[in-house]
């Protein structure tokens, strides 16, 4: 039979193959099918080749046309690169009132203030940050912890609402905070500006204060829970969100986190393994696991979540709906650190104390350490155009190109994947990095693996939650 | 399998491979899926390839690795193979999808 193979990428799985292709359609075909697929020997009355043709896999006519429709969806999928640098982050302080164990940013001492970002600073980053050609802008505040520094978070937001005046952008403020400094005098301001918070839970009580206590007092839990209550009453039910990271110490207890992550009246967690930074890195020996546990723990989290689902509570998990969107729908997720070309820079960037820009908050942590390989300028020296066109960048963006990248380019999960230069460097030393000794690329395809076997079980259940999770709709 | 000679000696394994069934790209895809484990090191010799891999550790099943490197060198020529027929159209495809932007 006559027809045209188009782009698609394959991996045997046991009996089975599976295929995508660049706009993460999929299917799984038997090893025959497959063999009568490329050796084209399917006819056109056969249930594979209607499949085949319906995931356009393979065309046997108007062929142009297509191409034209899997160039519209190629194009919606990659439509993070026609936006420029939406995220920036802010280090307002790098002090810190937490003593995590797993602390990523190296944080410095309660009294050393010379870790806060300048207001001479802050107005060059806003500066920078209202250079940027996107119609959307997020500004982070991340730290230390940037609430030590409020008077440089009620500057930069007072200016850049101001320079907001003129340049009509959608414009969004979020403060990555411990909660455990902020007060009503803070809410009161904050309510009349367009803020979120972002903070972490790690747990219930034990498990939380284990990871993260704070430098005078080991009970952080009641602190943070009493203020998520007060934050919520002052910006709103939505307005909070929180995230975990995974040490050796909860690794096994996914339960208990979700449990915790309900009875807070959260809608979503996280579950999220530990990066390989700053305190994580040097203490990997006490904090660590091997990724294939964490693994394992996620499934078995995901699982008893799913079940909540179908008991009817919508509460749904943050890794798996991004891969899920990325899974079944030809949207872009801005998952920064899911992306090909990496979102190094040219999706987030993040602007330390001193003005240093760094092209992810990773890259910001191995410099906190001494490593500035991936320091692009800095806001007081460089303009914008030195800072996000440089000869440099482009040479890391060039390297975290998944499509070229060895292994990833004929990966079969990878339209749902995307590159990490920075973890590459930490982990193995190297920004491309070899996928078959990378953490990072282990736990990507096992739990896309995963899901994908999830839904080839066409479980109408299960097929609900994850379409709940990705509309934010309850079934 | 007379396609792909194997010899094993200690920690050590010696493939050869026919350059007329194979070619380069899909034998250096393939001997990559083994760096973990392995060292590897790639000599052509006239009409053939040489594919050494010394073990990385005392764990590493060899002959496992020889049975699936032949599976795993076929995988790795389809899709240089049906690679080449869909070459343009994926070239095509890009260049469609940032039509707008390049204009």
């Amino acid at each position: 039979m006559s027809y045209q193979i188009l782009p698609y990428r394959f991996e045997r799985i046991k009996e089975n193959v599976f295929l995508s292709n660049e706009v993460g359609e999929h299917l799984y075909l038997t090893s025959d099918d497959f063999n009568k697929f490329i050796e084209h020997r399917l006819e056109p009355e056969e249930k594979t080749f209607k499949d085949l043709k319906s995931k356009q896999i393979i065309a046997d006519s108007h062929l142009d046309d297509v191409i034209e429709m899997l160039a519209i969806k190629y194009r919606t999928k990659k439509n993070f690169l026609t936006e420029s640098t939406s995220l920036h982050m802010i280090v307002a302080s790098l002090r810190c009132n937490s003593n995590c164990s797993y602390c990523q940013v190296s944080k410095k001492d309660l009294s050393d203030v010379s870790f806060d970002m300048t207001k001479k600073t802050a107005k060059k980053v806003v500066e920078k940050i209202f250079d940027s050609p996107s119609s959307n802008i997020k500004i982070e505040f991340q730290g230390g912890e940037p609430l030590l520094n409020f008077e440089i978070i009620k500057y930069i937001i007072d200016k850049a609402e101001w320079t907001n005046i003129f340049k009509k952008k959608n414009l969004e403020f979020v403060i990555c905070t411990n909660l455990t400094s902020i007060d009503e005098k803070m809410l009161k301001w904050l309510k009349g500006h367009k803020v979120y918070i972002s903070t972490s839970i790690d747990g219930p009580k034990e498990l939380h204060n284990l990871n993260r206590p704070l430098h005078d007092i080991e009970n952080s839990y009641d602190l943070v829970t009493e203020k998520i209550k007060l934050c919520r009453e002052y910006l709103g039910r939505d307005s909070v969100s929180a995230l975990m990271t995974t040490t050796s110490h909860t690794i096994n207890h996914f339960k208990e986190i979700i449990d915790k992550y309900i009875e807070l009246e959260f809608d979503s967690v996280f579950l999220r393994s530990l990066n390989p930074y700053g305190f994580a890195k040097r203490d990997k020996h006490i904090l660590a696991y091997p990724m294939n546990d964490f693994i394992e723990n996620y499934k078995k989290g995901l699982d008893y979540i799913i079940e909540i689902n179908k008991q009817g509570k919508f509460f749904a998990e943050g890794y798996a709906t991004i891969l899920l969107t990325r899974i079944l729908t030809p949207f872009s997720t801005g998952f920064v650190d899911l992306q090909s070309p990496a979102g190094i820079a040219i999706a987030g960037v993040i602007y330390d104390y001193d003005g240093d820009v760094y092209v992810s908050d990773e890259g910001r942590m191995l410099a906190s350490v001494g490593d500035k390989k991936f320091k692009i300028g800095n806001v007081e020296v460089n303009s914008y155009q030195e800072i996000f066109n440089s000869a440099y960048l482009h040479e890391l963006i060039e390297n975290s190109i998944a499509e070229s990248l060895p292994d990833c380019a004929t990966c079969s999960y990878q339209s749902y994947c995307g590159a990490d230069p920075v973890r590459n460097y930490s982990e193995q030393g190297d920004i491309i990095g070899n996928r078959t000794i990378s953490e990072i690329c282990n736990k990507n395809k096992s739990i896309i693996k995963y899901l994908l076997s999830l839904l080839q079980k066409n479980d109408n259940e299960i097929n609900k939650v994850f379409w709940s999770w990705i509309t934010r709709k309850s079934f | 399998m007379k396609e792909i000679l194997k010899k094993i000696e200690g920690d050590k394994l010696l493939l050869t491979v026919k350059n007329e069934l194979y070619e380069k790209e899909a034998i250096l895809n393939a001997s990559y899926k083994y760096t973990d484990k392995c060292f590897v090191n790639i000599e052509p010799i006239e009409t053939m390839t040489e594919i050494y891999f010394q073990s990385k550790n005392d764990n590493i099943d060899l002959e496992n690795i020889a049975l699936k490197f032949g599976n795993e060198l076929i995988d790795q020529q389809i899709r240089l193979n049906t690679g080449k027929e869909f070459k343009v159209i994926r070239e095509e495809l890009v260049k469609k999808a940032f039509s707008s932007i390049s204009k």
